[in-house]
């Protein structure tokens, strides 16, 4: 068969940017995501609450009075919105690095360990009894961010070889740090069983109880994280011909990759520590944006940041009202229930891009 | 442009290069011929400074090979890998953008200069009408010829090959190395390991041949290319005789000859 006789591809043009389709999409969701909760409270005066908070934000207005409405609509629905958007962002930017630095496609923020590392962080929190909050703020997340790092300083050690760090060694390092870190949350919890529920909460990833405080937790990191990712996504791009051709490109493969991993890395381990482990985020729409995009990473993580923000929002918003009297379910497994299928209808479906 | 002195190279405890001594002047194309496993391939990952050197030193135009930082290694040496280790869902345009890597700094991005420079190699390429084409949709011979020019595109005075060619049918293998050629006439240093010895005589005007981790031969191709050396390095009986049209030498192989090659012990 003569290379003539497939289909060209179509161009991507540059005029079209999905961008410019999902920002308004997400900013809509920000408002529409707001009008759901057990309490009600007609859609005008939320509409209403939120254009006088953004008004006074701008410094256009004097800060609204404290009536309930108020402070349900900005201060416990507005602000868990916004953080779920914010995890959703970190893990669809950081599964997209991690998916190209690995170059394998069942890569997420958690593969390297990471997330394992927050849990360890904050379930030996718990353990020690320090779990109460220390002017107003946690110790849980810090624990969690901590763990994550030291996780991912321990992954890099073991997978260093003769000073190169390898794509396997660094896989099959993760796992082993994910699984030694597993084993050692269980005999934490099998040593303190009254704790047991509260570590099985905080592991199982929710957004329940969430506030402003944990966005301000976040964003430094997610900021910081997403600079660095975005500094060498140039570099990411090129990495996925392979370390051997990256090199001979002039890339600086051993530290551009550390530098990439520390960023993902920031991004997943702050997510993980305000909301705990949420799944198939950072697996399914990095996915996704790649069969949508191609594989250039600057428009790739930026879509993906979108992406999974969007994603997230809403399945917080079916977590919390999907079943009757204010029960909640945790938000992964709802995005587990909408990611598993509709991933298999993508990979079944005549979508290109991604690993061959 | 090249100056390797005393080098040895190992992977772990296995030594696969013993003190090599070779050195390639400017304009020069040479031909890296040995049989499988001798160390063409490892000589080449060394030349372009992605092996550890066990001892020895690599010179390239003066530079002290292991001192270059790694985008300034880039701006003097190009290399086309024997096959992509990946095809990635990427465009031609993009793929040969990346030889601009070296070049570009993270603020300004790609100028107009790396845009030319990127039509240029195309074009030298034979490859303009491929260009928003995806990597993974090309033949062989395309996919080869876009590599070149992604390596052009690094608009470096030396080129460094791999096994460029094997595995294609022999048109293919003949455009290749007719471009080889004329890039080589227009002053470009190249240096290529080559698997098929005729290829290597009908276009290489320097051939070195490594056996065993040693380079055991080295000169232009018309005294080295001879029927004692082919014989002996490749323990077979070959037959050598001028090319029909350009009087280079070529070589066949006498059926039912082969020796059986000393064993190391």
């Amino acid at each position: 068969m003569s290379s003539s006789d497939i289909p060209e591809k179509k161009k991507h043009n540059k005029f079209w940017n999905p961008a410019l389709l999902v920002i308004p999409l997400l900013l809509a969701s920000l408002v529409l995501a707001c009008l759901f909760g057990p309490l009600p409270i007609p859609v005008h005066d939320v509409l209403h609450i939120l254009w006088m908070q953004a008004l006074s934000l701008l410094g256009l207005s004097a800060p609204a009075a404290d009536t309930t409405w108020q402070v349900v609509v900005v201060d416990i629905r507005l602000s868990r919105i916004v953080l779920s958007c914010l995890v959703g962002a970190c893990m669809g930017v950081a599964g997209t690095v991690f998916q190209g630095i690995l170059r394998n496609p069942l890569a997420d923020p958690f593969t390297l360990g990471v997330s394992s590392g927050a849990a360890f962080g904050a379930t030996l929190v718990i353990y020690l009894g320090l779990s109460q909050t220390f002017f107003g703020l946690s110790l849980l997340p810090v624990a969690g961010l901590v763990g994550s790092l030291g996780a991912l300083a321990v992954v890099i050690a073991l997978g260093r070889i003769n000073g190169e760090l390898r794509r396997e060694t660094l896989i099959l390092a993760g796992i082993v740090v994910a699984t030694f870190l597993a084993a050692l949350i269980s005999l934490l919890k099998a040593m303190d069983e009254e704790a047991v529920s509260a570590m099985v909460f905080w592991i199982m990833g929710s957004f329940q109880g969430r506030g402003w405080s944990h966005v301000g937790l976040l964003i430094p990191y997610m900021i910081l994280g997403f600079g660095l990712i975005y500094r060498y996504s140039r570099e990411l791009d090129i990495l996925c011909l392979g370390d051997l051709q990256a090199r001979h490109l002039g890339v600086d493969v051993g530290r551009v990759r550390i530098m990439l991993l520390l960023g993902a890395s920031l991004m997943t381990g702050a997510a993980v520590a305000v909301s705990g482990i949420i799944g198939f985020v950072g697996l399914v729409v990095p996915h996704f944006v790649r069969m949508l995009q191609g594989s250039e990473h600057r428009p790739l993580l930026i879509m993906s940041g979108l992406g999974g923000g969007l994603l997230l929002l809403w399945s917080d918003v079916l977590a919390r009202t999907i079943l009757p009297d204010g029960v909640e379910l945790p938000v992964g497994v709802i995005t587990a229930l909408l990611g598993g299928p509709f991933f298999c209808l993508l990979l079944k479906g005549k979508g290109h891009g991604g690993f061959k | 442009m090249i100056r390797v002195n005393g080098l040895s190279c190992a992977y772990g405890k296995k030594t696969a290069l013993h003190s090599i001594d070779l050195h390639v002047r400017h304009g020069e194309m040479v031909g890296v011929l040995g049989p499988n496993g001798s160390g063409k391939t490892t000589l080449l990952r060394a030349i372009s400074g992605t092996l550890p050197l066990v001892s020895g030193e690599i010179r390239l135009d003066g530079h002290v090979l292991s001192g270059l930082k790694p985008k300034e290694k880039a701006v003097i040496m190009a290399c086309v890998p024997q096959k992509l280790e990946a095809v990635f869902d990427m465009q031609v345009t993009s793929l040969v953008r990346m030889g601009r890597y070296p070049y570009v700094s993270f603020f300004k991005g790609y100028t107009p200069e790396d845009d030319q420079a990127v039509h240029w190699a195309l074009e030298k390429t034979n490859t303009l009408h491929l260009r928003d084409r995806y990597a993974n949709q090309l033949s062989g011979g395309e996919l080869q010829r876009v590599l070149i020019a992604r390596a052009l595109a690094q608009k470096t005075p030396l080129l460094l090959l791999d096994e460029a060619a094997s595995g294609l049918d022999a048109g293919a293998q003949a455009e290749i190395y007719d471009l080889l050629k004329a890039l080589n006439r227009e002053g470009m240093t190249i240096v290529s390991a080559i698997h098929n010895l005729n290829l290597a005589a009908l276009y290489c005007d320097r051939l070195i041949f490594i056996q065993d981790g040693t380079l055991v031969l080295d000169g232009p191709t018309t005294q080295v290319f001879t029927q004692t050396h082919l014989s002996r390095i490749y323990h077979a009986h070959i037959t050598v005789f001028p090319h029909p049209t350009t009087q280079t030498p070529q070589c066949v192989l006498v059926p039912g000859s082969a020796a059986p090659a000393p064993t190391d012990g």
